[in-house]
Parts: structure tokens; sequence; C-alpha cells
């Protein structure tokens, strides 16, 4: 039995919106990752305020919210790639399978591996689409007899496969644009992550395209965790289980994606959903 | 209407000195080479235009400007491309305007110095690690040469790697790489057309340096391996010939223009092949 | 969980390794410079001197002087700014404000990025053959400063092009909306805006001009110069032709000359690039 949204004027969309395995939120195991009284700044801007929110594993979480609200940093707090600008500080906790990811100790290169991520803009390396997906593994110490396997399994779990098995050697900038992204999926997948992040993954691409990487997501899900950063209303009602909605840099609503929808706790949120601004 | 005429010839002016350029250097090697064949200037192995029995073979010379060039490009090409990661990738942005431009005075000294620097500091100090080494060879002008064109090497590779798009770089590190992996393995093959660019500009800059050669290299064409022999150049041949003042017309005379001649055509050719081989690997982001 | 592997330090050790050889790199390119510097100065000072300045060149290192290379240098660069400004300004303005983009500005564009590749000696040729020979100046100032000229004329070119560049559309556009012709924009609202970075820039040319010998020894050739050349049809010598011939010298205190001479040039030189500096400095734009 499938779970729809009854569309209706106050929630602002168009179509029926299949939300897709409600039933897993019911079986969903263990927070994977949890942000306890976390803040971000950038310099004198304070981006993250408070943020204290868990994420469960095996769903996917989609984070919503206008431009400015914090969505992305907040993603990209997870495996700290914000570490990469040099005037970012942060206070506060993130666990990710019951470890503080900000601790001192922790080696943030076995982070990243552990935890992948995916760009807004497909990013390939100038590469063959072999050497883009192999490129993690190896830079991790596989050896060269264990990659073909690898590079394959990646590229059928980012439904890429059958497109790019007669040319892996063929460089990556010759596919298209949702090719590419794909491989990019494919690239993070070869380092067996636990949790993949995805920042506006499909905002380049066209819907056939972005059509494709939405089931994909779904698909993922059932072995990994997705975190889902979208701007896109319908995109979040139609692939995850929970969402979150953030404004100003703080996390103002977070549940099922189905009671987020149907029946928003803030009229902040409620005004979001229905279009009034954002 | 007249105004704009006037501008276009000085705009022409350019056009017209390539003409001159290659006219000069054609009619005058024109008188040479009807008097040594085209083979025996290509193929024979001794240059002896001044001496009895006379030899008219270019190869010791470009020997010579090929070893030079060779060392120089040795020293520069690894100097230039740590000092351009480094400034790209480690440095702090503080560290990096201060150093940037004093690494460019290194371009701006002028040859002589780095001729007698060659000449006086380095050959005395490269002996006493190579006894046998005479005074005028080819690894202390090769080495200093080197120097000189550091930043030639440097700056352009750097603005290359600047360069490449952030998303490449976070890409790499999403997935776990570290920051030399990042930057060797994702950044520098990504910026390699500027980079082979700045190494070409860097051997046609060597091939066509005269006064480090000219005070430091020697002036007996040699045609050898040896860099701690003394050798002659192209570019140290023309200068020799050129302060003796040969009389116009003489054999002598003509063939500074011969070599000359050839001279650049090696840098065109060096240019070529470079642009060929910069558009190769070109890519946009 | 998230704590290295023992690859890991296998990996982080690599990474040290090669910042090292980086800043290696640095420090060994700014050292050299130092050095080589340095090496000038403590061989050089000591025989830097009024006297030395004042003087001519002599077979008697106690008594020799760089008198008229220095003079040499001073008309060069003087009579060369007289014919690259106007030739190199003028190639500049029509590129940027009157050429069509047809095949003949692309030939002339690729001309010149062309041209300032080519070894300075090839110049030195072309001034021999056409200037020296061909129409028969001799080896003068003349013949030497038409060479320079044509040697740093792309530097200037490309230098004046960018300043002529860095005036905002909205200048123009502003002159050509009340009438005015195009002389009239280029020569009263663009040129005066863009005169600093032209300056500058062909500042900039004339001091790599000063150090230049190899175009110059073909020209003037001379050895052993002992007089002031008066007039552009003199023969001369210039600074660094003077350092060259010391240096080949065989008494070990013409070395010492050589040395000063070259502190000598670098003062000359390093003063006419703080002057090129000051003037981009004090007229820089502020940010629009």
């Amino acid at each position: 039995m499938k779970d729809t949204l009854r569309p209706g004027p106050q929630l602002g969309l168009d179509d029926e919106v299949v939300l897709g395995g409600l039933d897993k939120l019911r079986h969903a195991s263990m927070d994977i990752i949890e942000f306890r009284g976390f803040n971000l700044w950038y310099g004198d801007k304070h981006v993250l305020k408070d943020v204290s929110v868990s994420l469960k594993s095996n769903i996917v979480t989609a984070i919503m919210g206008p431009s400015g609200c914090g969505k992305s940093s907040l993603l990209r707090s997870i495996n700290r790639i914000n570490d990469l600008i040099p005037s970012c500080r942060t206070s506060g906790v993130v666990n990710v399978k019951g470890e503080n990811i900000y601790d001192p100790d922790v080696d943030v290169y076995e982070l990243r591996k552990r935890v992948g991520m995916v760009f807004q803009k497909p990013n390939p390396f100038p590469k063959s689409i072999y050497d883009n997906v192999a490129y993690g593994p190896r830079v991790h110490g596989m050896p060269e007899e264990g990659l073909d396997r690898v590079v394959e399994d990646s590229l059928r779990g980012a439904a890429l496969w059958g497109e790019v098995s007669d040319r892996l050697q063929e460089d990556a900038f010759s596919l298209s644009g949702g090719q590419q992204q794909r491989l990019c999926i494919a690239r993070a997948l070869a380092v067996e992550p636990d949790i993949i992040l995805m920042d506006e993954p499909c905002s380049a691409l066209d819907p056939i395209a972005t059509a494709k990487i939405e089931s994909l997501m779904r698909e993922l899900s059932e072995q990994y965790t997705v975190v889902l950063v979208t701007h896109n209303l319908q995109q979040a009602a139609r692939v995850s289980e929970m969402t979150a909605f953030m404004y100003l840099g703080e996390v103002k609503e977070f549940g099922s994606t189905r009671n987020v929808f149907e029946n928003p706790q803030s009229e902040l949120t409620e005004n979001y959903i229905t279009g009034k601004f954002g | 209407m007249v105004i704009e005429k006037v501008l276009f010839a000085c705009a022409a002016l350019s056009v017209l000195t390539t003409l001159a350029i290659l006219g000069v250097l054609i009619f005058e090697a024109f008188d040479f080479f009807t008097q040594v064949s085209v083979v025996e200037f290509l193929t024979d192995t001794r240059w002896t235009p001044l001496f009895k029995p006379q030899h008219f073979g270019i190869l010791p010379l470009v020997a010579g400007t090929l070893m030079v060039t060779l060392i120089g490009v040795s020293v520069s090409v690894p100097l230039g491309l740590g000092a351009a990661i480094f400034l790209s990738e480690y440095a702090p942005e503080g560290v990096r305007r201060v150093i940037k431009p004093v690494l460019e005075v290194l371009a701006g000294v002028p040859t002589v110095v780095y001729g007698y620097f060659a000449l006086t500091f380095v050959t005395p100090l490269l002996q006493t690690v190579f006894p046998d080494m005479v005074v005028f060879n080819a690894l202390s002008a090769g080495l200093v040469m080197g120097v000189m064109i550091v930043p030639m090497v440097s700056s352009l590779s750097e603005d290359a790697m600047i360069s490449v798009p952030r998303s490449l770089r976070e890409g790499a590190y999403a997935l776990g790489a570290r920051k030399h992996e990042v930057v060797l393995q994702v950044v520098v093959p990504s910026a390699l057309s500027g980079i082979v660019s700045s190494i070409i500009l860097a051997i046609s800059r060597a091939i066509g340096e005269t006064m480090i050669v000219s005070i430091a290299a020697g002036s007996t064409p040699r045609l050898t391996l040896n860099p701690l022999e003394s050798i002659q150049t192209m570019t140290g041949y023309i200068t020799q010939i050129s302060l003796g003042e040969a009389p116009f017309g003489s054999l002598e005379y003509t063939t500074i223009f011969s070599v000359g001649l050839a001279l650049f055509v090696m840098v065109l050719i060096v240019n070529l092949v470079g642009n060929y081989v910069t558009k190769r690997f070109w890519r946009s982001y | 969980m998230f704590r290295a592997g023992d690859g890991n330090s296998g990996r982080a050790l690599k990474g040290r390794a090669i910042y090292a050889l980086c800043l290696l790199a640095v420090a060994f390119s700014l050292l050299s410079l130092a050095v080589i510097l340095g090496d000038a100065l403590a061989d050089g000072l000591p025989y830097l001197n009024w006297g030395f300045i004042t003087s001519y060149p002599s077979r008697f290192p106690s008594r020799a002087g760089i008198l008229p290379a220095l003079v040499g240098s001073v008309w060069l660069v003087i009579l060369t700014a007289l014919f690259s400004l106007p030739l190199g300004v003028g190639a500049a303005v029509y590129l940027e404000e009157y050429a069509p983009k047809n095949r003949w500005t692309e030939l002339i564009q690729v001309n010149i990025a062309n041209l300032a590749g080519v070894p300075s000696i090839v110049y030195g040729l072309l001034g021999l053959g056409l200037f020296v020979d061909a129409l028969a100046m001799g080896r003068s100032l003349l013949a030497g400063a038409l060479t320079m000229t044509l040697l740093i004329l792309p530097v200037i070119i490309i230098s004046s092009r960018e300043a002529l560049r860095s005036v905002p559309k909205t200048y123009r556009e502003g002159a050509y909306a009340l009438g005015a012709t195009r002389w009239e924009v280029t020569s009263q609202v663009v040129l005066p805006e863009a005169l600093p970075g032209v300056l500058t820039g062909t500042i900039i040319a004339l001091s790599r001009a000063i150090g230049e010998a190899a175009p110059m020894l073909a020209i003037a050739a001379l050895v052993y110069v002992s007089f002031v050349p008066v007039s552009p049809l003199d023969r001369f010598t210039v600074l660094p032709i003077q350092i060259y011939n010391w240096v080949n010298l065989p008494k070990q205190e013409f070395r010492g000359l050589a040395a000063a001479g070259i502190i000598l040039l670098l003062i000359v030189l390093t003063a006419m690039n703080s002057v090129a500096v000051a003037i981009r400095y004090r007229y820089q734009r502020k940010a629009v």
C-alpha cells in the first residue's frame, strides 16, 4: 500500500506525491548522526545556531529551507569538509556512529572515507571513468588487483555500469551531466561509506536525469544512510522518510516527511511549504 | 582619419619587424650558404670557422645550447613547480603576497649579474666537488641559468593551479584524500596545460640566453655529453664574433647570421611544439 | 573508529615530506637570490667610489672607471624612450580603440606575442644588419636605440593595452554621448586615465632594456671605450657591456670592478623600478 500525500492548496503541491517506504521508518534502527548543541561560524557570521537533531540510519533524510538557512553548512559539518575554510569555527558535538567527529583525536581522512559526499555540480576529475571511481580506493591503499571489482560494483551501485562498461578508459568529461553525477556517486560508493551526503545533487540536471538520481537515492538508502540537502520541496517529499526544515541557522522542524508536510508544527514551516516565502 | 592611419602604422610595425628579422637573417645567411652547403652546416660535427682547416658544422653549437638548456630546465622545473605548489596550495595569503614578488626579482636581475655569479662563485664552488672541472664549463652556466628561469615556471604554473576550480579539490577531499594527494593527483594534472606551457617558455628562454653562457660556459665548440667541459652555445658564438667586429660581408660575419637563423628556427620550433602540446592538454572548467 | 589506521601514518609522513620539499624549493630560490646579490655586493663595494663613477676605463684597475658606460646607458635609455613610447602607445591605442576584429588585427596580435619571445641576440643581429649596415648608421647610439626600441616594443604594447583596457567603458561612453570623435575620446579621456599604467609599463620595460647586454654587444661591439658619447651618431658602450668586459679580463681586480659595475647597474634598476611602482601606487584607481 502506498502512502500518498493528499494535495491541497494549503500544501502548495501540484500533484499527488508518493511517499516511499514509510514503513521503513518504523523499522529504522539507530541514530547514526547526532548533533548536540552544535554551532558553526564563518569568521563572525554565526551560521549554525545550537543545532540538536538526530538522523536515523538507512533512510533518506532531507534538509530543506530557504537560501542562506545553513542547510549546506550543516551537511558539510558531517564530513568536516568545512575544515577547508580557514575562518570556520565550531562548538558542540557531532556524533557519527556514537563517536564525536570533532574530537581532536579523530582522523578526518578516515572520517571522510566513511562519510561520502556528492556535490551540487558534478565534479569528476580530469581522468578516465575508471580512474575516477578508482581514485578513492587507490588513495586509501587498495592494491590494484581488487580495483576492477570495486569499480564495477560501484558503477552498478550508481546505476551507471550498463552505460559505461564498454568505455571505462574514456575521459569522464565525455559523459552527460546526469551521467557525470552518477559517476560522482559511484566514486563516493567506491570507498564503502556508511553515510552519503548529497548537496543539491540534481540542481544542475535536467528532469530525466533528476528522476534517475532520485530513484537511485531510494535504492541507496537500503544499504547506506542518505542525507539530502535540497531546495526543491517536491523532491524532499518524494524521496525522503524524514525531513528537517531550517531557517536562519536553526532547525525549526524535524520529523517524518509525512508529518512535516501534512501537519507542520510551526507556522514558519507551513509558510515555507505553502510557498509564502523561500 | 589620418590619425587612425598613423596608429595603424605603429601597430603594423610589429609585422614589419618580424619580416625584417627574417629578411636580415635570411639575406645575410644566404651569403653564407653560397659558400657552405646546408648539408655540411647541419651534419658536420666540427665548428671551426676561425681556424684552418675550416669546418662549418653547427652540431657542436647546438649540442652546447641543448646541454646548458637541459641542465637549466632540470633545475628550474623542480624548483619552480615546488615553489608554485607551495605558494598556491600551502602558503597562507600573507606569506604568498610577500614571497611572490620577491621571487619575481630573480627574473629582473640582469643576466650579466648571473654570468658573473656563475664564473666567480659557482664555478670555484663546484670545483671543490669536481676537481677536474675546468673554469669554463656547461654545468655552472646551466645551474645558474636554471635559477634565473625559476620565476617563469613558478609564476605561470601557480596561475594555472589557482584556476583549478575549488569543486575539484573538494571532491578529492570528500573521498578522504590528504592534502598532498589532492595536490599531486588532482590539482597538478588539472593544471597540466598551464604548467607545460610554462616549461616550454622556460626552454625557449634558456635557448636564447646569451650572457650567462658567454661568460661562464666557454668558447670551445665541442660535441660532448660531459657538462664539466668547456663548450660553446649558439648564442655564445654569436657574441664572440660580434665583439671581434668581423668585417661586414666576410665569411666570419655571415656565420653569425647563419647561426642566428638556426637559433631563430630552433626557438620557433620549440614555441610551435609548445602551442600544440598546450592545446592538447587544455581543459576548460 | 575514526582513528587513523596503520597505513595512514605512511600517508601522513609522505604529506609532510612533500610539504617540506616544496618549502625547500621556495627557500632555495630565495636563498639563491640573496647569495647572488650578496656576492656582488661583497665583491664590488670596496671598488665602488666616486672615482669609479667618474673615471674612464684603464688598463690599470686602480684608475679604471665606468663613466663612458654610464653615460652611454643614460643616452640609450633616453633615446629608446623617445622612440618606443609613442610607437608602443600608438600601437596599443590602435589595437584597443580602433582595430576592427578581422584577420589583419589577429595577425598583428599574434606577431606581437611572437616577437616577445624572440631571443634578444636576434634583435641585435637585426639591428646590425639593418641599422648599422644597410641603413649605414654605423655602430652608433642611434642604431642601438632603434634596436632596443624594437626589442622592448612588444612589452610596451602589451602592458599599455592592459592599461587602456582597465579604463572603464563608461568613461568612453559618456564622452561619445556628448558627441566627441574617437580621437577626442581617446586622447582626452582614455589616455589620461591610462597614463599611469602606461608609464609604469614603459619604465619597467626600459629598466629591462638597461640590463640587456646581448643586443648591444652585437651593435656596439667595442671592447675598450675611452670616451663619452656626445651625439647620437657616436660610438658608445653601456653598463652591461663594460661589466662583461671586465669579467672576462684575467686580473683579479677587474672582477672587483665588474662587481662594482653590477652594484651600480642594480642601483639604477632599482631606482627605475621604484619610480614605476610609486607611480602605480600613487595613481591606483580605487576599486569601483
